[in-house]
């Protein structure tokens, strides 16, 4: 990557304590984003998908400890001070979430709500704060925009609530949005539409997103690049195009043929993974896929294969890099 | 043979009249849906939230009691039916639901659980003969004989949806209602879960009703294909018909907003949504129930409610399709 990247993780691991004992749910995670880039982290339950973004924002559960270094616009945000956090977050980085309706306030006027961020962080005046919030509602396509932001957010539909959510996390004009499963929720010609939306914004602000999704469609309308998760660890990341077609690893693989497609011709079966999703537990010396991957080799139960050059992705596997 | 058959079915529930001590009106949600389905087929019913094809799939099996129109289970009205009549039926007729973990009992043990129909199906069965049949189910699922002392706790989701199923098996039934059963599930489990339900339906014979919001998931599943919006079907068709090409506008904009794992596909597709919501099931539109976002629409069609039509082995309800 030739400019500054935006954001650079470096090493970054997400434990939790429990009572029986410590579960490593992100492990040693490194990528680089530039501004303005889209990119997808995708992986099932439990691959550590979401915990990446909330540590980045400060918002991991109690008995989660973050390691490693995450540094944006030059500074490390699991180092920062809270008050400094909050500086951050109110400028220039923001967050939308699956349900937007628990990250709404329910008792707060959706207008207030928008120009409460704008107040705080740039020092608008509240009538000054309130006529922007109507511009970006009215920006974000709800319909009669001044109006809707006296309502309160019970009086919108699934969809809107979500558009309010992208409205107010961009208000900002953020230099990175994170977005976690943010149309998971969403009927199928909603979802449409809020990916449009998002696609389209992010381009006029300059906003780079970091997409957190399970769903290898929503990836591939929106993303540049790709982080395949598994048990915490990237599996492989690569540019969108390169590893839609021609993945390396075999845990992506075996995700794009487990998916049912409306542009391929039938198959009397699906592609299955056998087992199930890793989940937590103690960390393994080796591959957290080896379990369930159907080309283990004895190594892979005992070194950890690093990311290492592909085609046009980066994949961590033992069994490529023998070929 | 028809195995099921709904003739001009209408459901509707009961909600608060307008006046805090006015009577309950009847809010209608299912309007009337005719369909029939074959010993071993499989019927996919797909549409948005709030278009009644969960309440339809509980009205077939009689959880709720239709207010219009009659279901006939193997050529005989239901509403005929007896309580042991229905009992028995129902042995013939069984669900499983979206929430795997849910639907099991926690404080049962998943012997218990699988076998406990068989008090009411076959209630001569000796303590040893039910163990027996539940090990029997459970190994159809594809689970092992020591899952019988198990608890719900103690299972993935996948798992979980297995037991479901195990639990619909164990009274020998002829038809499985499937009220997305993989929608909480992980790719690569979900692929797992259908090639077992198209296996289970080779090897029993055993005919589906598909309720899904997943597309892609009911082409690979469905022999037949049928699309509802607000609580109306706007168009059936045989699987490969429907797929090849949608009639119905709204089943046009439903296939359009898919996104599929291809990023040089989908990119072209930014910018392609569908503006607009779908009216509320509480102010349902005069004319048809995809007008106000249909991108087609004529004056005709907020006036007047199309009909479904025959066209060739299928069916569509808009007043232009074939002109």
């Amino acid at each position: 990557m030739t400019a500054e990247p935006l954001l650079s993780l470096r090493g970054l691991t997400v434990d939790f304590r429990l009572p029986q004992g410590v579960m490593r749910a992100v492990d040693r995670v490194s990528f680089d984003l530039a501004p303005g880039e889209v990119l997808g982290i995708v992986g099932e339950s439990g691959s550590g998908k979401s915990q990446i973004l909330f540590s980045l924002m400060g918002l991991l559960a109690s008995n989660g400890t973050v390691g490693g270094q995450a540094v944006f616009q030059g500074q490390d945000l699991l180092s920062l001070r809270p008050k400094e956090l909050d500086r951050v977050r109110g400028t220039s980085l923001s967050m939308i979430f699956q349900d937007p309706m628990t990250s709404l306030n329910p008792y707060m006027r959706v207008g207030d709500q928008l120009a409460e961020g704008l107040i705080l962080h740039k020092g608008l005046s509240r009538s000054a704060a309130r006529a922007e919030a109507v511009a970006m509602l009215d920006r974000v396509r709800i319909p009669d925009a001044a109006a809707r932001a006296r309502r309160y957010p019970h009086e919108f539909s699934g969809g809107m609530r979500q558009r309010v959510m992208i409205a107010m996390a961009l208000l900002v004009r953020p230099a990175l949005l994170l977005a976690d499963e943010p149309t998971t929720a969403l009927d199928v010609t909603i979802q449409a539409q809020v990916l449009d939306l998002m696609a389209e914004l992010a381009r006029e602000i300059g906003t780079a997103i970091i997409l957190v999704t399970h769903d290898l469609g929503v990836v591939a309308r929106l993303c540049d690049r790709v982080v395949v998760l598994y048990g915490g660890r990237i599996m492989e990341q690569g540019p969108a195009e390169a590893l839609f077609e021609a993945p390396a690893h075999p845990y992506a693989r075996g995700l794009l043929q487990a998916t049912p497609r409306l542009d391929e011709a039938l198959t009397p079966r699906l592609g299955t993974i056998p087992g199930t999703p890793r989940s937590g537990g103690a960390m393994l010396p080796g591959c957290p896929f080896e379990p369930r991957c159907p080309l283990r080799l004895p190594v892979c139960a005992q070194v950890q294969p690093a990311l290492t050059a592909r085609g046009g992705t980066l994949a961590a596997c033992h069994l490529e890099a023998e070929r | 043979m028809t195995l099921l058959e709904a003739r001009a079915l209408d459901v509707g529930y009961p909600v608060a009249g307008a006046g805090l001590f006015s009577r309950p009106v009847l809010l209608p949600i299912v309007h009337g849906v005719s369909l029939a389905l074959h010993d071993g087929q499989t019927l996919g019913i797909v549409g948005e939230s709030g278009c009644g094809k969960s309440t339809l799939g509980r009205a077939l099996l009689r959880l709720v009691a239709p207010t219009g129109g009659q279901v006939l289970w193997q050529g005989q009205d239901m509403a005929g039916f007896s309580a042991g009549q229905l009992r028995r039926m129902r042995a013939g007729m069984q669900i499983i639901f979206q929430d795997p973990v849910a639907a099991l009992d926690p404080r049962l043990t998943l012997g218990q659980i699988v076998s406990r129909p068989l008090a009411v199906f076959a209630p001569e069965l000796t303590r040893a003969d039910r163990a027996a049949r539940a090990v029997e189910a459970l190994a159809r699922v594809g689970l092992s004989a020591d899952f019988a002392g198990r608890y719900p706790h103690e299972l993935s989701g996948g798992q979980a949806q297995r037991v479901g199923i195990a639990r619909a098996l164990i009274g020998g039934p002829k038809l499985l209602i499937c009220d997305e059963p993989v929608s909480a599930l992980d790719v690569s489990i979900q692929a797992q879960v259908i090639n077992l339900l198209m296996d289970l339906q080779d090897s029993m014979g055993l005919a589906l009703v598909f309720i899904s919001h997943n597309l892609a998931v009911v082409r690979h599943i469905s022999h037949q294909v049928m699309v509802m919006c607000l609580g109306r079907v706007v168009e059936v068709a045989p699987r490969n018909a429907f797929y090849a090409r949608p009639l119905h506008p709204y089943s046009r904009a439903l296939t359009a907003a898919v996104p599929e794992p291809d990023p040089r596909r989908e990119r072209g597709r930014i910018g392609q949504s569908l503006p607009g919501e779908l009216p509320s099931v509480l102010n349902p539109p005069k004319g048809c129930v995809f007008a106000s976002r249909c991108p087609e629409a004529q004056p005709r069609c907020h006036a007047e409610r199309p009909e479904l039509r025959d066209f060739g082995g299928r069916q569509a309800a808009c007043h232009f399709v074939g002109e």
